[in-house]
């Protein structure tokens, strides 16, 4: 039986519209004197099911992009508009509500150490409560198997290797089948068959449940896994580069790498 | 089973017990923490209990049921007087089946082997009167038919160890009181209390001669006992009704307990200095659990701002922070309850103060701990405002 908040997740997924709008967005850091404009006018798109690496230079505001766009800070100046959400207008409750449709996954794993890690997963079932997921205990297991962790369902994460946490913390921020994943850096703590594997499991995780995924990266070993690559300079885009990937629905079949000033970067965006 | 509990509980993980868990040693300090507060408590809350009984032991030397006394009684051995009469009214209510009047006074007694006084109460009653509970008293009430003649209290405090050793042989040993020579010709086990160093029981013939200011015509007290069967407040309401309160108060014997013991707690600074004991227990719980939980909450604000990140509520977490400061309350109190069951009975069979657990101290001082546990949890949840999920990438 499927319950109610499932049903919600499945219906989101037929939702017509792009996972992610963010137009004109600035945001500043400190006031007065030490005020830092660190995001100038940035516009982005994310279509549904669609994989986007954002790259840039360390102090570009990419991580910046990512609290914004997931709901984690509140908006400054601009539009975005996250899973149909308008953030400009979201109070506490409503950004809350953002979040929860969200996964979240860090550059550090950022389990909780006294869970194990089926509990751990868990956590991101059971912040629907009241709601209940009527096969918790299915849907578990069943992102476990996905990242190939099934056996370590009841071990602590201090027993873990460093990528056997960051494929826990996969599991976790796909578990509740959300219609984004927001990414920072999830492979800069690993070595380079760790964090291939990460990605490769992360883009098909994503293909399969239907989910978005917009990931901060430095790692230029994974760019061939994006539908798309966006690069960003002292907080504006200056470059995107779409991709063609035979095992996507891409919804842009051309191979384009040109360098466009940042009102133009943005092929999705029809205003 | 804690972890069940609290999942069909809260219908939630029980990551508040799970991350005391975690950390062992901190999890042990502060139950340790919980449990010394509230063995403080305990005790003071004992000892102030078992000095306010003293207070109120004579009292239980005897039979009655209902006591007669002046309106303007205060401790016991400032009872005033009320009208002897007032006994045969009493025995013409329904319900009463005898009675006796009792006085009581304070005075100085001086062993013969030292210079030193001790502060002894005198109870002068009827050498007919069957009043005592104690048989050891009751078979020696005919030795006061002599002139003269009192009972003492082997408990009193020093300097009469030399009397009571000679009375033990039986002789009778000549005191002083008030620059009277009365003898002792029996002895029986009363005790102490704050306001006294022991007790004696002499005739009224005896007590009068004692205290020349005392009127025959006038009683300190008057005892009542009631018929087999009766309701005590029935038959002291009827025993209201009877005689007039300007100047009777009629008492049941639990009530004149009560009101001795309210009497001290305002009166004396006994109830202040243990008050203000329970007070430091307290706030030492306090700040031992605030000390654990803020760290707690410190150490944890990652996993906290990574939760809020996940879509939890700030209500969530002010949760988590309670589920451990009541965990933390629970469990300290069963180990500090228990150690004061032993303090207790070892301060008890160490001393004179027979210290008892009313039924309503654990529930009084649980209460307590669970106060100071949630209001330290309450200090302790402001450094969760510091989870700020934006911070966690
Ligand atoms: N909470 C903050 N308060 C003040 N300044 C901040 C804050 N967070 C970030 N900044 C500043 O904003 C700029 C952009 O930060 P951001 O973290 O978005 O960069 P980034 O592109 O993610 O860099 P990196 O690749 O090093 O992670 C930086 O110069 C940083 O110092
Ligand atoms: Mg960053």
């Amino acid at each position: 039986m499927i319950d109610r908040h499932h049903r919600d997740i499945a219906h989101q997924h037929e939702q017509s519209g792009p996972a992610i709008e963010a137009a004109a967005v600035r945001h500043t850091f400190g006031s007065g004197d030490t005020a830092r404009q660190v995001l100038v006018d940035f516009n982005i798109e994310v279509a549904q099911g669609e994989m986007v690496l954002l790259m840039g230079p360390s102090g570009c505001g990419k991580t910046t992009v990512l609290t914004l766009v997931g709901a984690l800070r509140s908006l400054q100046s601009g539009f975005i508009r996250t899973l149909g959400k308008d953030l400009r207008e979201a109070d506490e409750r409503a950004m809350i509500e953002v979040r929860r449709r969200i996964g979240f996954i860090y550059q550090a794993h950022n389990l909780h150490q006294s869970l194990t890690v089926r509990e751990n997963i868990g956590m991101a079932l059971e912040v629907h409560r009241p709601r209940v997921f009527a096969n918790e205990a299915d849907l578990i297991d069943a992102a476990l198997d996905d990242v190939g962790m099934l056996g370590w369902a009841d071990a602590f994460p201090a027993t873990l290797s460093g990528g056997q946490k960051q494929r826990v913390a996969i599991a976790r921020a796909v578990v509740a089948s959300p219609s984004l994943i927001l990414a920072d850096e999830p492979t800069a703590a690993l070595d380079k068959a760790n964090g291939r594997q990460v990605v490769d499991l992360l883009h098909d995780l994503a293909k399969r449940r239907g989910s978005a995924i917009l990931m901060v990266t430095h790692d230029s070993r994974i760019l061939d896994a994006a539908d798309r690559i966006v690069e960003m300079e002292d907080g504006r885009i200056v470059n995107v580069e779409t991709r063609q990937r035979p095992s996507t629905k891409s919804f842009n079949q051309s191979t384009v790498k040109d360098r466009r000033d940042q009102q133009a970067c943005e092929p999705q965006q029809q205003k | 089973m804690i972890d069940r509990i609290i999942r069909s509980l809260a219908n939630r993980t029980p990551l508040g017990w799970r991350q005391l868990r975690h950390s062992k040693s901190r999890l042990i300090v502060a139950l340790a923490g919980v449990a010394v507060a509230d063995v403080l408590i305990f005790m003071q809350l004992g000892i102030m209990g078992a000095l306010f009984e003293t207070a109120v032991t004579p009292l239980r030397m005897f039979k009655a049921d209902i006591v007669l006394l002046s309106p303007e009684v205060r401790e016991l051995g400032q009872s005033g007087t009320l009208p002897r009469r007032r006994l045969y009214q009493a025995l013409g209510v329904e319900g009463v089946a005898s009675g006796s009047v009792l006085q009581i006074g304070a005075a100085s007694f001086r062993s013969p082997s030292s210079i030193r006084q001790a502060n002894v109460m005198v109870f002068g009653v009827d050498p007919d009167f069957d009043g005592f509970s104690r048989p050891e008293i009751a078979s020696q009430l005919s030795k006061l038919r002599v002139a003269d003649a009192l009972l003492f209290d082997r408990l009193t405090r020093q300097p009469f160890g030399a009397v009571v050793a000679r009375a033990e042989g039986g002789h009778a040993v000549p005191v002083e009181v008030t620059g009277r020579t009365v003898s002792i010709v029996g002895l029986f086990s009363l005790g102490a209390s704050v306001a006294n160093d022991g007790s004696a029981i002499a005739s009224d013939q005896t007590f009068l001669r004692l205290f020349p200011r005392n009127s025959a015509a006038a009683a300190s007290a008057i005892l009542l006992k009631i018929s087999p069967g009766a309701d005590v407040e029935a038959v002291a309401e009827r025993i209201r009704r009877v005689l007039p309160a300007s100047d009777t108060r009629v008492m049941t014997t639990e009530q004149y307990a009560d009101y001795v013991k309210e009497f001290m707690q305002d009166n004396t600074p006994i109830g202040f200095i243990f008050t203000f004991g329970v007070i430091v227990g307290f706030f030492i719980g306090f700040a031992i659990v605030y000390q654990i939980l803020s760290a707690d909450v410190n150490d944890h604000l990652p996993e906290y701002a990574t939760l809020k990140a996940m879509g939890y509520t700030h209500r969530y977490l002010l949760g988590v922070v309670f589920e451990e400061a009541f965990l933390l309350a629970a469990l300290g109190f069963v180990p500090g309850i228990l150690l004061s069951f032993v303090l207790y009975w070892m301060l008890g069979a160490g001393t004179e103060l027979a210290i008892a657990m009313p039924a309503s101290r654990p529930v009084l001082v649980l209460a307590m701990t669970l106060a100071m546990c949630l209001f330290s949890g309450a200090v302790a949840t402001r450094r969760l405002k510091a989870a700020d999920p934006a911070d966690v990438f």
